[in-house]
């Protein structure tokens, strides 16, 4: 069997993978042959082995090119001192009646410090290439014609010998190909290979190169040229950055998937899991010399490990299922690879949630967090199914679009929960308290939500579909358009809960009464026997930022990357903005009450001085005129003494207000410049101490008489 | 900018500096309602004085009847009420609001963009609390380690 490694473009981690996949398969027991058919630029041997002095033996070799060569002097000459075979008989096989060197003989068995190794490696490289012998390397490949090779030379009966030869008893040979467009890249992929790894880089360029090569190599044109003998294509992306740029990351992987996860095999399992298992993570550490991972004991780089015995098995799978290799001598093998999905899987899941994990009880998929303190944590994306989180705390965290499936989670506390679009589908929320909780999208289907307490959570087109919410607080709750089919409403408390165009089709337990306490509409489906009632949906509530205190508790809820924040400042600002928020309230009663006293009065004088004057009310004969004007002197006397006593406290007064006010400005702009100043101190502790120590000023200030 | 900052800004921009023009929409709202109304107050007092004055050099008899008397009275307390109340200057604050409004305006063009840091979204929020004069710049912030 033989698997080409090819690449559109150099530096993608191709001979890398090509090591580390020979390393691999020989551990398991399979003859495996290292091929550097990358004659312009050769140096497979770098790879090959760890120890410098292997490096200069294996270069020293004779390879392909020697091969290629010494068949063409026979070819030309077959009665001349090349025809004579120099070496063992056994080096040498018939061809068509000229003694051939066969290609194995060349290939040379590579150490391994690995003792359990159940099979061999061996290399075959481009062609000697030591000090002596560098230059006529360099002219013969220069010189070598490939189509001329193929037309006057039987190239492809030769390369149909190379081949058989070198797979002989099963060998696995892994060519290491030239790469972009070059004769001998397409006689590897084309003509020598049974496999196809095509390696690409995340980056346009090598997608659509690989693309490109992925569409040649499916041509029927082809399947006609190599007379029918299968040639499969595994896509590999290398070399992927894993560690930054998640959205960049995340549409190449959409990409790579969705341009090759069709072109995988069968036999190499499903398209999507290949893809993604076998995905060559970058890791710098082996950017920088010729370390093979896969040789390393204890290596710490499980992930880059991983990837290459996925792509090994792979391999073995293809190679099983087509007939060309035998199953492996480390009849673990299975068990194995299994173990390591396994392990793999459960580092990824604690990678994930690594935050709790690693400071308690890790049981793979089914974590036993009970009673765990996850409130106002970012939780976003987290899967969490089939967890046990009895009377786990959730309260405020932000859980959008995680997964709780099946979950366990009586008595959790969900309180001012962000779910949205979660997934707690068949999960027990047995008297989980929901209270405030943020469920728009969410799924909650064949979940039990028994005495649970919903009361002024918004589940607005949530899935309710076939849900226990017997004797559960719905009160105020906002089930705008949520879909409630089948679920059991027996003993719900419905007061205030708003239902318009929510689906109630076959629940049970519903009864009117209880019906009438909510807000349904025209659009609400009840089962048959009930029947709308009187009061409309006033729709989903929205904040509003102007009667809101600094920031609503919405906002915060919208923002909880700044939840910490937002907590210190509850804690510290907030109180003091509050009193001083009241004392300008009271400030200004006091005032309007004296403007109404000065208002007042001053009318009052108006209609007594009218009064006096000129009589407004009753019969009586207007008062004589020396009374008249002694009554207007007392009223303008008091009034102005009132205006005089009353004025500067008036001013002193809205003096005490403006304080008061502008206390409560400068606090309610310490709020965002807190929150502004993320990131300006070298110690985010400071941060804190600066706010604190301004809320101090700010209020001795405020408060000073 | 991280997704941290970048909720950060939104927050500020909604929750501060609309609130806060907003506000300075209905401080100037009700400074030039006093100044209408004082304006008025004094034509009305200083009209009829200067009325009663023109008819009493013409030698023409004034008699003050009590509707007249309460109108002026009536006059004369609102511009009492209303030097009390419009005791900040409305031209003035006016004026001020438009300043901050047109400096806000360009502070809010030239937010912190996508590569802005830690720091220079912490300088864009203390430059536009000096705007709003609302608050004190505060100490600069240490160099972060």
């Amino acid at each position: 069997m033989i698997v080409t490694f090819y690449s559109y473009k150099g530096g993608v981690g191709r001979s890398m993978a090509l090591v580390n996949v020979g390393e691999i398969l020989a551990d398991i027991g399979y003859d495996v042959v290292l091929c550097d058919f990358d004659l312009e630029a050769p140096g497979l041997e770098q790879y090959a082995t760890d120890a410098r002095e292997d490096v200069a033996s294996l270069r020293a070799q004779r390879g392909v090119v020697d091969l290629l060569e010494e068949y063409k002097d026979l070819l030309a000459d077959p009665e001349g001192p090349g025809a004579e075979p120099a070496g063992p008989a056994s080096d040498f096989k018939d061809f068509s009646g000229l003694p051939l060197r066969r290609p194995s003989s060349y290939a040379t068995v590579v150490r391994s410090q690995n003792p359990n190794r159940l099979g061999r490696l061996r290399f075959l490289g481009a062609g000697a290439r030591d000090e002596e012998r560098a230059t006529c390397y360099s002219e013969s490949v220069r010189g070598f014609d490939w189509p001329d090779f193929y037309d006057r030379w039987a190239g492809a009966a030769y390369l149909d010998f190379f081949r058989e030869d070198l797979t002989t008893g099963q060998s696995i040979v892994l060519v290491d190909s030239r790469t972009g467009v070059t004769e001998h890249g397409g006689v590897c992929t084309h003509h020598l290979a049974d496999v196809v790894i095509l390696v690409s880089a995340p980056n346009t360029l090598n997608i659509e190169g690989t693309r490109w090569m992925a569409n040649l190599l499916a041509t029927a044109d082809l399947a006609t040229l190599r007379q029918g003998r299968p040639l499969q294509v595994l896509p590999v992306a290398g070399r992927v950055e894993t560690s930054a740029e998640v959205e960049e990351l995340d549409a190449f992987r959409k990409r790579f998937l969705a341009e090759f996860a069709a072109t995988v095999p069968p036999a190499a399992g499903n398209g999507r899991a290949f893809v993604e298992d076998t995905e060559i993570p970058y890791i710098p550490y082996f950017a920088f010399t010729e370390k093979v991972v896969a040789r390393e004991t204890n290596t710490t780089h499980r992930e880059l490990l991983s990837a290459y015995r996925s792509l090994t098995q792979s391999i073995v799978n293809v190679g099983l299922d087509a007939g060309l290799l035998d199953p492996p001598k480390a009849t673990n093998w299975a068990d194995e690879m299994q173990l390591q999905r396994a392990d793999q899987e459960r580092r990824a899941i604690f990678d994930r949630h690594r935050r709790w994990l690693e400071t308690g009880h890790e049981s793979g998929e089914r974590a036993v967090l009970r009673g765990r303190d996850f409130s106002r944590q970012e939780l976003t994306g987290v899967d969490l199914s089939g967890a046990d989180l009895t009377e786990a705390n959730f309260e405020r965290a932000n859980l959008r679009g995680a997964r709780f499936v099946e979950a366990t989670m009586t008595g959790a506390v969900l309180r001012g929960a962000q779910l949205d679009r979660a997934d707690l589908s068949a999960a027990i929320l047995k008297d989980a308290i929901l209270t405030g909780a943020i469920l728009p999208g969410a799924k909650l289907d064949a979940s039990d939500l028994k005495r649970a307490d919903l009361a002024g959570a918004d589940a607005s087109g949530a899935s309710f579909r076939g849900v226990n919410l017997a004797s559960a607080q719905l009160g105020r709750a906002n089930l705008h358009g949520c879909d409630l089919t089948g679920t059991d409403l027996t003993g719900a408390r419905l007061v205030g809960t708003d239902l318009g165009s929510a689906i109630l089709n076959a629940t049970t337990g519903l009864v009117a009464s209880e019906l009438a306490r909510a807000t349904v509409d025209d659009a609400t489906q009840l089962p048959g026997e009930m029947r709308p009632g009187a009061r409309r949906s006033p729709g989903p509530a929205t904040a509003d930022p102007a009667t809101a205190g600094v920031v609503p508790v919405s906002a915060q809820l919208d923002h909880p990357a700044l939840s910490e924040d937002f907590r210190f400042l509850d804690e510290r600002l907030v109180p003091q903005l509050s009193s001083f928020n009241a004392r300008v309230g009271a400030a200004t009663r006091s005032l309007r009450f004296l403007y109404a006293v000065v208002i007042g009065y001053a009318a009052a004088a108006v209609v007594l001085a009218a009064e006096v004057d000129h009589p407004l009310f009753g019969n009586r004969s207007p008062a004589p005129s020396g009374l008249a004007w002694a009554a207007a002197g007392v009223l303008g006397a008091s009034g102005l003494a009132i205006a005089l006593l009353l004025l500067p406290a008036y001013r002193r007064l809205g003096a005490r207000r403006a304080a008061l006010q502008r206390a409560a400005d400068r606090l309610r702009a310490e709020y965002f410049l807190f929150l502004g100043r993320i990131g300006g101190y070298g110690d985010p502790g400071q941060r804190q101490n600066i706010l604190q120590e301004r809320i101090k000023t700010i209020t001795q200030e405020g408060l000073l008489p | 900018m991280t997704a941290r900052q970048d909720d950060f800004l939104a927050l500020y921009a909604r929750y501060r500096v609309d609130r806060s023009l907003r506000e300075n929409d209905e401080r100037a709202r009700r400074a030039r309602a006093r100044q209408a109304w004082l304006i008025l107050s004094a034509a009305v007092l200083f009209g009829a004085a200067a009325a009663a004055e023109v008819l009493a050099a013409a030698k023409v008899a004034v008699v003050i009847g009590p509707a007249l008397a309460v109108a002026c009275a009536v006059a004369g307390l609102a511009l009492i009420a209303g030097v009390v109340a419009s005791a900040p200057d409305g031209g003035e604050l006016t004026r001020v609001r438009d300043e901050t409004d047109v400096a806000l305006a360009r502070l809010i063009g030239s937010r912190p963009g996508p590569d802005a840091g830690d720091r220079d979204v912490a300088d864009w929020v203390r430059r536009v609390e000096t705007v709003l004069g609302q608050a004190d710049p505060g100490p600069d912030p240490a160099v972060p380690s």
